[in-house]
């Protein structure tokens, strides 16, 4: 007994050595490639501000920035380095828009690594696959356009995010041909980066395709279209945002009420809300649909409000007295709330 | 008699075994779950950066709800700290839970509050009164609510914040914590990425901020406490929060969401009607009645975990402020538990109850009784001369070796991951601290454990506790 | 008389880029990365222009854009940021003393049209 626990503290103590030194060494590691990405990040950064604003009288070409680059070591036999170099281009090629875009776009063209994106997208690892497509994207090599399409219902959530960010990227409004009608569904994040690179890279509404996905039945493209009409603000198809407001899905109506809090509506869309309002089976949504009402309307529709002080619910009737009290209409919620009490009495007694 | 002592030493000695090795296989399989649930989550992020989100329009908003008690001495700079946290859609309500000392009058003077007409106040969750709710007269702060309310505790006060935030998500935690400035952007991560699984809470690491360098509530420099008993938990902390959370969360088994730093959905919140007052627990309770709630519902769920450490506090510095901490936990865990009992071993609730549930009873629950009991044992057959020393000695090594490799590689996931304690310096530190653990802190933690559930077995009143703070050495900004 | 410009920018490429714009206008630069870098010297200085982000660590986006008018002297106050929301941009141009926001992508050529 008393040697086997013997060897079994021996094989422990190795254990623990073992920790030790890897400690050890990541901490050692972690110094030294820290310091070798900051020296990448500062020599990209000021590479590439010196290519777009030359000094005066002077001339800086690709070479210039291909040399210092390798000269800190983002060269293709160091594949780590290179691919904090790919990240650094995206990053760069981010922030500008115009001229300077243009610019930077014809510079990480001329410069290694040439074709990284495209052995990526061959791996089986998600994560490096998922990542060439975001580089194929994000450098816009429309020629593989093909490949990553192929990739729109792949099981892992993010290798078909990207390639569906893809899809719009390169088709735009038109990739709202197949956008609707992909086997998975799409998480909130996938929705926003699509309108939202859509609507940078194609800022033209092209309603027929939109209208055309209206009879989508898929829960997340009916959100995605919503989000579409209010990102482009399309005040003409508010009617299909509206159609939500009451449905059964919560999260249908939760986008939905979203949505339509960016526009101002006609009469008639209104009392549309209006009536959808008594139908939703979430008071925090009644709430949020009511103050909306609110908020857009001109005058408090005195009718409606009285409606909403019948329904029964303390929380509804406490928001629409506010709405009241706060529109100068302090008598009708003195009224109402007298009018709950049958007697003085009952009245004095709450008091 | 003898002989019959003896069989009954080695039957008890067997279920001592038995109990310490699946205690043990849990610990493996929390360290094999959480390095797959952290590598996965590096990954993942890269997918999603903070910058992406920081830019987004569509992204939910969310309200920061701090309750606040006497704090006058840091509240005006805690509140600040508060303000600066960075997210587009972003709303801090500061409640006021009927404080005796001056932090209204500060808060009025400093951020120019003003009144507002709440001649209707809608609380879907009843709470002690609200005697007044202020805003900001200045621009800058707009996006700051106080509200002022009698004294109703913390749960209370927080439900009071849940009732006037308007925004999707709300964050809970306390005025006097060092909230990360990114954190916000990094909690929401989860809400945006989940597919068809509703995330009902999201909590963040915490992290030991004792004698580090605050400078305008911002932590400058992470240190390591000067004393063993903070820098102790220190990696009590790394090893609850990135081995014991995220491997939990791994199978979607969290029960807790630290009170400290969580966020949930507001429309749930509502739903269960927020945090239970009458519990000491009640930001475990709260996590179990929301798993309920949606089991009830049908609808599928997820509580996830952020390994990175966003929300930094001030742990006891002291060990009778270190007893009374652990006595209100154990007290909180003994009432939830006691709350939900329905769910011990209930098919219904599939592995919520059949694993979930039954682990907190067995192992969170249990293990201070456990080893109250290993320690009666021992000193009972030591005396009566059936204890081998020799081998008892040797097993105490080996367990206590497994202990320190157990710490040791939690702290290795937190430098390999992280970049705080980056120094060879300050992680011999915490490695010493670990090794020193079984000897000086466990020992308390045990005694105030059983301290707990003894007042809850005798029926001893007792509240929160004060948990007296040294308060955050801090340095004003030039700009403040 | 030479003029003088500060830009505060934690994006390192930013930073750079937006320094050698400013050099190439004849400007004389203070670029740094974050508010700690700043001098007691700066707020002697009455910059032409300040060019800065709003996301810094202990102060809140509107906090800042208040207390720079405050503390450093300048002609006028541009804003990059990548936080740039419709109702982020509303709500610092309703503090009514900044020239320009810009949302992080942005056109260098209309800062630099600001600029001339």
């Amino acid at each position: 007994m008393e040697g086997k626990l013997l060897l079994l503290i021996s094989i422990l103590l190795f254990f623990l050595v073992l920790v030790w030194c890897t400690i050890g060494i990541s901490l050692l590691y972690r110094k030294i490639r820290k310091k070798q990405l900051d020296r990448i990040e500062y020599t990209f950064a000021n590479e590439i501000a010196k290519y777009l604003y030359p000094p005066r009288g002077e001339e800086y070409s690709f070479i210039n920035v291909q040399r210092a680059l390798q000269a800190v070591g983002a060269k293709p036999s160091k594949k780590a380095n290179i691919q904090y170099l790919i990240d650094l281009m995206i990053r760069a090629q981010r922030t500008m828009l115009g001229e300077n875009y243009i610019k930077l776009r014809l510079l990480f063209s001329q410069i290694p690594p040439y074709r990284a994106a495209q052995s990526k997208l061959k791996s089986r690892k998600w994560y490096v696959k998922a990542r060439g497509i975001r580089e194929i994207y994000e450098m816009e090599q429309s020629q593989y356009l093909k490949d990553v399409t192929r990739e729109r219902n792949n099981p892992n959530i993010y290798v078909r995010r990207e390639a569906q960010i893809a899809m719009v990227v390169f088709l735009g409004w038109e990739s709202l041909r197949f956008l609707p009608y992909l086997k998975r569904e799409m998480t909130l994040w996938q929705q926003i980066k699509i309108v939202e690179k859509l609507f940078a890279l194609y800022p033209d509404p092209k309603i027929k395709y939109l209208k055309k996905t209206y009879a989508t039945q898929r829960p997340y493209a009916q959100e995605l279209l919503m989000r579409i009409i209010r990102k482009y603000n399309l005040f003409t198809e508010v009617d299909y945002i509206i159609g939500f407001l009451d449905h059964e899905s919560f999260d249908r109506r939760e986008t939905a009420i979203y949505c339509i809090s960016s526009f101002k509506l006609t009469g008639e869309q209104l009392q549309e809300v209006k009536a959808k309002i008594f139908n939703v089976p979430t008071i925090e949504q009644q709430v949020q649909l009511l103050k909306y009402i609110h908020q857009i309307s001109d005058t408090p529709d005195l009718e409606f409000y009285d409606a909403i002080l019948h329904t029964g619910n303390d929380i509804l009737e406490l928001s629409a007295a506010e709405i009241l009290w706060t529109s100068g209409h302090e008598k009708l919620v003195h009224e109402f709330y007298y009018s709950q009490y049958s007697t003085i009495d009952a009245l004095k007694e709450v008091i | 008699m003898t002989d019959l002592l003896y069989s009954f030493y080695v039957k008890i000695s067997w279920l001592f075994f038995v109990y310490g090795m699946l205690l043990l296989s849990f610990y493996f399989l929390g360290v094999v779950l959480s390095a797959m649930a952290v590598k996965r989550n590096k990954r993942r992020s890269r997918f999603l950066q903070v910058k992406d989100i920081v830019s987004a329009t569509d992204i939910p908003s969310v309200t920061l709800v701090a309750p606040a008690f006497n704090e006058g001495r840091t509240i005006v700079e805690n509140v600040k700290s508060l303000l600066s946290i960075q997210y587009p859609f972003y709303e801090l309500i500061v409640v006021n839970d009927g404080s005796k000392d001056n932090s209204m009058d500060l808060l009025i003077e400093k951020y120019k509050l003003k009144t507002i007409d709440s001649t209707f106040i809608v609380q879907p969750i009843p709470t002690a009164m609200v005697r007044a709710v202020y805003k900001s007269t200045e621009i800058q702060y707009k996006h700051l609510t106080i509200i002022d309310k009698n004294n109703g505790g913390r749960s209370d006060a927080i439900n009071c914040g849940i009732n006037f935030a308007t925004t999707e998500l709300v964050l809970c935690t306390d005025a006097d914590c060092i909230v990360e400035q990114d954190a916000i952007l990094k909690m929401v991560r989860p809400y945006l990425e989940e597919g068809d699984r509703e995330i009902i809470a999201c909590g963040g690491a915490i992290g030991v901020a004792n004698d580090s360098e605050i400078k305008s509530g911002v932590l400058k420099k992470l240190k390591v406490p000067k004393d063993l008993l903070p820098t102790t938990q220190v990696v009590e902390y790394i090893r609850a929060f990135l081995i014991g959370r995220m491997g939990w969360g791994e199978v979607n088994g969290l029960m807790l969401v630290s009170g400290a730093f969580g966020m949930y959905p507001r429309t749930r919140l509502l739903e269960v009607g927020g945090f239970n007052i009458n519990t000491v627990g009640e930001d475990l309770e709260l996590c179990i009645r929301l798993r309920v709630h949606m089991e009830k519902l049908k609808k599928k769920y997820k509580v996830v975990y952020i390994p990175e450490t966003l929300c930094w506090t001030e742990v006891p510095h002291t060990y009778s402020i270190f007893v009374k901490q652990r006595d209100r936990w154990t007290r909180g865990l003994w009432e939830t538990l006691k709350l939900h009992r329905y769910l011990f071993m209930n098919p219904r609730y599939g592995k919520m109850g059949m694993i979930f549930f039954p682990y907190w009873c067995f192992f969170e629950f249990g293990a201070p009784i456990v080893e109250f009991l290993g320690i009666i044992f021992i000193i009972f057959f030591g005396y009566h001369g059936l204890i081998d020393w020799p081998s008892a000695i040797l097993l105490f090594t080996a367990v206590y070796l497994l202990g320190c490799i157990f710490s040791s590689v939690a702290v290795f996931f937190y430098i390999l991951n992280f970049r705080h304690y980056s120094s060879a310096r300050e992680v011999a530190e915490l490695l010493l601290a670990a090794y020193l653990e079984p000897f000086i802190f466990h020992p308390v933690l045990v005694f105030g454990q059983l301290k707990g559930l003894y007042k809850k077995l005798f029926g001893i009143k007792s509240g929160w506790g004060t948990m007296t703070r040294k308060g955050f050495s801090t340095e004003t900004s030039a700009s403040s | 008389m030479v003029k003088t410009a500060l830009i505060i920018q934690q994006d390192l490429i930013l930073l750079q880029v937006l320094e050698r714009m400013i050099l190439n206008h004849d400007y004389r630069c203070k670029a740094i990365r974050s508010l700690d870098q700043l001098d007691i010297e700066d707020q002697d200085e009455n910059f032409d222009i300040i060019i800065s982000d709003i996301l810094f660590d202990g102060i809140a986006p509107l906090d800042y854009v208040y207390q720079i008018k405050e503390i450093i002297r300048h002609k006028s106050l541009l804003i990059i940021t990548s936080m740039g929301q419709k109702k982020v941009r509303q709500n610092i141009l309703e503090m009514g003393h900044v020239s320009g926001f810009f949302a992080v992508p942005f056109n260098f050529d209309k800062v630099e049209q600001m600029l001339s």
